[in-house]
């Protein structure tokens, strides 16, 4: 048996060396795809992406796949135009660019690096940014610093990708400057421009520095994995949308409710920095940015980014670049392909009705006298905007799913733990801002009888906000570390009835030592068709799930801890690169927001948890077939920072080519991404092919 | 009550009425003053400055750094690291009782003790010396 199974195995051998020596065979194509192989010195190079780009449509478009085992690759559906092609893959360099048009057959060569440091510079974020020696686990605490996960998280940045060439290496400006050391050299970025393009905490300069000279030296990250499996199926299709300083947060392209909606609509995304509605046709290749108005004059509102600076911008010199009064941040659609956006459409103060005195419900329970952020909504068919000044903080919006059509977000940090609703039905029936308002404050229940303990509130601001199908309770997570998530449940009479809930992640400070295992910091939510509510941990690097249902105590004193339900906790770890100094089950990886596709829209199942790889221009989903995550890079251009993802379903009877997730670049330095200066925001969509040359 | 106390008193009570006559928002942009970087120190002037007075509170922009200080007292100033403990934004807003981080909103009083979260974390505070109408932050 051992022989017959070496006899063919050199047959398979044999016939390989054969095939790989003659003409590359074709791959199936239609008239709008472009297939082929890619070689490389050493035979067919797999798990590499073919990368093609185009700027003679109406905006700047790109196609990437990835290679199968065989090296055959197929860039499907191309619109028409001529395209600039590459191979880009770990252990390469980028080769050559060919210029093709659809319908041909196309052999590449690909080109492997010349030295590690050259193969590096294609990394993702996240492999350079573990380079940095973090304190050992025994150095704590430091200074106010208790422990490693705190230190951790001061580290990393949700602003931008640590680890990204422009963070890694000083700005050419930096060394002209006669600053004497890096350390004097970071400090000055951390306070150069209206929004300082590197971010350091105080005692974490000299941490920094030495990640910073030794990238100058030459030092050189683990290599990633080449995309294997189902990440070879994935294509992704982007378009350059908005200006050259965006900060694309989200794009929303169907009611969350129901994928089905808007099929082959327009998408559309909110530009921060400008406050900008960024519309984009996917099928005419066209988009424009719509100026989100305000209440009032917006010079007499507080913008989120200063509008000076301490000192001149690396980039910008004295230009001042960002204008962000209504600091657009999250959007969502209804039902009616209405836009409701969070965003600030007049002063902090709140209207009379949300304070104290006022006979609003909701305020004689809780008032707000303060509200940064509030809601403005898009008409698609008018073109117009009706603007909403809430009581309370707005920040991510999600639309409940229980009937009620009511607006839901969560304050952020702003408003301690709590979550307002807007009632669109009512809005839509009686125009009375009022009335459709409402919101709780989080109080714990300790003994059980439905009502709020208010003299025990739920600590922490949620981050996020969700509605779960099978109870309607709202989630949110608590970015802290280790983090929390918290549960309203809103009864039958809010606020009387508004009780809250906590449940903090599985943490020990010395995890080394313990042996248990242990995440932190939770930022983005949402929850599968169970009620089961998926968190990932921008701080450790994991995936995770919290399960109510398995919790064994849910009343009694011990609840306001948050730590008494660790049965409920599963932790999936990404595998990403660890930072160096860390021991414990962490890694490099960030994490800014996580989404379950409840109706399948990008073809792994329902129910698929996805998070974004944030800091390594990806996507990560959980097979959960084989419990293990998978990793849907953006291999260009490098810097897809993103904050979230939305499915659409666009026709049910086309297979994957009638869905797929969407997902902006949200960072907000995109002159830090691989295309600098003549970056623009980017609109991505990603889709999941049965096999990588499906066309 | 001690005299800590009570000049943190008259502090916060300076600043309220500034923000009281002046007709602010609630939550504004902290006024600016500029220090001169020297070695480890940063150098300001503050004669003429929002620092001038007892209970004045500014941000101090440098290039080393940025510096929310408030004056306790005629010779008594507290300058904290204008960097949040978050997420490292950089502090530009306060009210009547705290620094307020623009990003989100986190509240610091002026010892920088947190008073809201999300920042679990107080500020860094830098010793200071006073002069001569000149303020030293040592870093």
């Amino acid at each position: 048996m051992k022989h017959l199974a070496s006899g063919t195995a050199a047959i398979v051998l044999l016939a390989s060396i054969a095939l790989s020596s003659q003409q590359a065979p074709n791959v199936a194509i239609d008239q709008d795809d472009i297939g082929g192989v890619v070689r490389g010195p050493k035979g067919a190079e797999a798990g590499v992406w073919v990368i093609a780009e185009t700027k003679d449509l109406k905006t700047t478009f790109r196609k990437m796949v990835v290679t199968d085992d065989q090296g055959r690759y197929v860039l499907p559906d191309l619109p028409n135009a001529t395209y600039d092609i590459w191979v880009r893959g770990y252990g390469l360099v980028d080769s050559p660019k060919v210029q093709a048009r659809r319908g041909r057959q196309l052999a590449l060569t690909a080109v492997s690096a010349p030295t590690p440091l050259a193969a590096a510079q294609y990394y993702p974020a996240n492999y350079w940014f573990s380079l940095i020696r973090i304190p050992a686990e025994s150095e704590f605490p430091i200074g106010m610093i208790q422990h490693q996960a705190q230190w951790i998280f001061q580290t990393k940045s949700s602003r931008f990708q640590m680890g990204s060439k422009a963070t890694r290496e000083l700005h050419p400006k930096l060394k002209t400057m006669g600053l004497k050391t890096t350390t004097e050299a970071l400090r000055y970025a951390t306070v150069a421009g209206q929004m300082p393009e590197i971010q350091i905490f105080n005692q974490g300069f000299p941490m920094f520095a030495d990640w910073v000279d030794r990238v100058a030296a030459g030092a050189v990250p683990p290599a990633p994995e080449r995309p294997a499996g189902l990440e070879r199926n994935l294509v992704v299709s982007m378009w350059d949308v908005s200006n050259d300083v965006p900060f694309m947060h989200d794009v929303v392209s169907a009611d969350k409710r129901n994928p089905r909606m808007n099929p082959n609509g327009r998408i559309y995304g909110v530009e921060f920095h400008n406050d900008g509605l960024v519309v984009l046709d996917p099928l005419e290749h066209e988009e424009r940015t719509i100026t989100i108005p305000a209440q009032v004059e917006k010079s007499k509102m507080r913008s989120f980014t200063p509008l000076t600076a301490d000192n001149p911008s690396l980039t910008f010199g004295e230009e001042i670049v960002i204008r962000d009064h209504s600091n657009p941040n999250h959007l969502t659609m209804d039902a009616r392909g209405r836009i409701w956006i969070s965003a600030a459409v007049n002063v902090t103060a709140t209207p009379a009705f949300c304070r104290q005195g006022s006979e609003h419900k909701y305020a004689k329970a809780d008032p707000f006298d303060e509200s940064t952020r509030h809601l403005a909504m898009f008409d698609p068919r008018s073109e117009t905007f009706t603007l909403i000044h809430t009581c309370f903080r707005t920040h991510h919006v999600q639309f409940a799913i229980d009937g009620t059509n009511r607006l839901f977000s969560n304050p952020l940090g702003g408003q301690a733990a709590s979550f307002g609703w807007f009632d669109v039905d009512l809005f839509d029936k009686t125009g009375d801002q009022q009335a459709a308002q409402g919101w709780c404050r989080l109080y714990f229940d300790v003994n059980g009888d439905g009502r709020p303990d208010r003299d025990r509130p739920v600590p922490g601001g949620p981050y996020s906000v969700i509605q779960s199908p099978t109870d309607g309770s709202l989630w949110g997570a608590v970015t802290t570390t280790p983090g929390q998530l918290v549960r309203l449940s809103l009864g039958a009479n809010p606020p009387e009835t508004c009780v809250g809930e906590m449940y903090q992640v599985p943490f020990d400070p010395y995890p080394t030592k313990s042996g248990v295992q242990t995440g932190f910091l939770p930022r983005g939510i949402d929850v599968d068709s169970q009620g089961v509510v998926w968190t990932g941990l921008a701080g450790s690097g994991h995936l995770a799930s919290f399960d109510r249902r398995k919790c064994k105590v849910l009343t009694g004193d011990t609840i306001t801890s948050g730590r008494h339900c660790r049965e409920g906790w599963t932790l999936y770890p990404t595998g990403g690169p660890k930072m160096q100094g860390v021991t414990a089950d962490w890694n490099a990886d960030f994490h800014y927001y996580s989404y379950v596709d409840r109706f399948d829209a990008l073809g792994m199942g329902v129910d698929t948890p996805l998070m974004n790889g944030t800091n390594s221009d990806s996507l990560i989903a959980l097979d959960k077939r084989s419990g293990k995550l998978i990793t849907l890079r953006v291999p260009y251009p490098m810097g897809f920072h993103q904050r979230g993802m939305d499915g659409r379903i666009d026709d049910p009877n086309t297979g994957w080519k009638g869905r797929g997730l969407w997902s902006a670049n949200g960072t907000r330095a995109v002159w830090h991404t691989e295309l600098g200066r003549q970056a623009r925001g980017q609109i991505a969509h990603f889709q999941l092919r049965p096999n990588p040359l499906a066309k | 009550m001690s005299p800590s106390r009570r000049v943190f008193c008259a502090a916060l009570c300076q600043a309220a009425a500034t923000v009281a006559v002046a007709g602010a928002r609630q939550n504004a942009a902290l006024p600016i003053v500029r220090g001169q970087v020297d070695g480890e120190t940063i150098v300001v002037r503050v004669t003429s400055t929002p620092l001038d007075a007892v209970g004045g509170r500014a941000r101090v922009a440098s290039t080393a750094g940025a510096f929310l200080v408030t004056r306790l007292d005629t010779t008594v100033f507290v300058a904290l690291t204008g960097t949040c403990s978050h997420e490292s934004c950089q502090i530009t807003d306060g009210d009547a009782q705290a620094f307020v981080c623009p990003c989100h909103e986190s509240r610091f009083s002026v010892e920088g003790m947190v008073l809201r979260g999300p920042a679990e974390l107080p500020l860094e505070r830098y010793a200071t010396g006073f002069a001569d109408g000149v303020l030293t932050i040592r870093l």
